[in-house]
């Protein structure tokens, strides 16, 4: 069954950018919230992560601050 | 084997891709990500021929370039170590695998100093940031202190004046650095104030950055209330897995030409001893190693 994967970003963001590129390449969908156009969703994405970092990925509820790409490829084999 | 291991994925290395690609060498470039320090900027108004630009946006371009060239790129691969083993360089990569050339060209940049006061490590990521346009929309209306008054201090503060309530600039020396214009714009800014002469002692807060102490230039100790810090205090060479000659700080040492002490690896950027770290300076750089290299095959 596919995982549901939301990726906080802001617009000036290099880790975002290499969290989207490894989606993609991978083929799986994924929601983008831009926590610049959005201050509920910024306040959203410190609660769930409890930090002030981008990108926060979440995966099926899992959530993950920062994009180390070892973990995500771990959760996405669960 | 190849003719030319390049490693890094920003100005330097993209530059001696391109050249050396035109020039038809063999090249396998291997980097943990593209982009470098420029993907990080705001606003890039100094490179020629972009008045003004985003840094990724000319960042992507850079990578767009290269990637117009049959090239042998291994993305998301770091090298752990790199040496010259007779006349071959040897590159050792975290994935177990090994990289052969005949000549490599190291452009693996730079990483930010850490400011080393209490405080900074237990609230790095609560509201310390290394990369203050990354997480600069976090702190939309709050007040934020850059440390830093040079460049890309400065760079930092004018993106994130448009973003937050209010900006301290922090500066250890009696006045800012960097370009003359910028200093103007940002002086122009209501919401923005630069302290120099100041020593940060302290970041504090409870779960959350709440404000930094710092020494004024009378030994004094003052204090502002900040939900955010952005330390811009300048860069260190990612240089350790590179066995050449280094300086104090890790700064690899090159002759005019970029070669470093061993003759077949060359260093280009911010990670060399040579030159100013400037986008443009980087791609000068990789230009000239990339030529010189070609010189070296074509020796053979």
């Amino acid at each position: 069954m596919s995982k549901k994967v939301k990726i906080y970003t802001t617009p000036i963001c290099p880790n975002c950018e290499m969290a989207k590129k490894f989606f993609k390449k991978k083929d799986i969908e994924y929601e983008e919230i831009d926590i610049f156009e959005d201050k509920e969703k910024a306040k959203e994405m410190v609660e769930k992560s409890g930090q002030k970092r981008v990108p926060v990925i979440e995966i099926d509820g899992e959530v993950f601050s920062g994009f180390n790409k070892k973990e995500i490829e771990k959760t996405l084999e669960k | 084997m190849k003719d030319l291991l390049i490693v890094g994925g920003g100005p330097g290395a993209l530059s001696a891709g391109v050249y050396a690609a035109r020039r038809e060498l063999d090249i396998t470039l291997v980097t943990k990500e593209f982009g470098g320090h420029v993907a990080e900027t705001d606003k890039v108004e100094n490179y020629l021929g972009f008045n003004s630009i985003q840094g990724m946006d000319l960042a992507k371009k850079f990578e767009n370039h290269l990637r117009d060239y049959d090239i042998d790129i291994q993305e998301d691969i770091e090298v752990e170590k790199l040496y010259q083993e007779n006349s071959k360089v040897v590159a050792e990569l975290n994935n177990s695998e090994k990289v052969e050339a005949k000549t490599a060209i190291v452009a693996s940049g730079s990483d930010r100093i850490k400011l080393d006061v209490p405080g900074e490590e237990k609230f790095r990521n609560k509201g310390v940031t290394y990369c203050a346009v990354c997480d600069g929309p976090l702190f939309q209306d709050q007040n934020v202190a850059i440390i830093g008054g040079s460049n890309s201090g400065i760079k930092s503060a004018l993106y994130l004046s448009k973003i937050a309530k209010k900006v301290y600039v922090i500066e250890v020396l009696d006045k800012l650095g960097g370009e003359k214009i910028s200093i103007d714009e940002l002086k122009q800014k209501d919401n923005v104030e630069i302290i120099t002469k100041a020593k940060v002692k302290e970041i504090f807060g409870q779960e959350d950055v709440e404000g930094l102490k710092y020494e004024d230039e009378n030994n004094k100790e003052k204090s502002i209330d900040v939900e955010g810090v952005a330390i811009e205090i300048g860069l260190t060479p990612n240089s350790d897995f590179v066995k050449v000659d280094k300086g104090e700080k890790g700064e690899i040492k090159v002759d005019d030409k970029m070669k470093t002490s061993s003759n077949r690896i060359f260093a280009v950027g911010d990670i060399n001893d040579k030159g100013w770290d400037q986008i443009a300076v980087a791609v000068g750089q990789g230009c000239n190693a990339a030529l010189e290299v070609e010189e070296i095959i074509n020796k053979q």
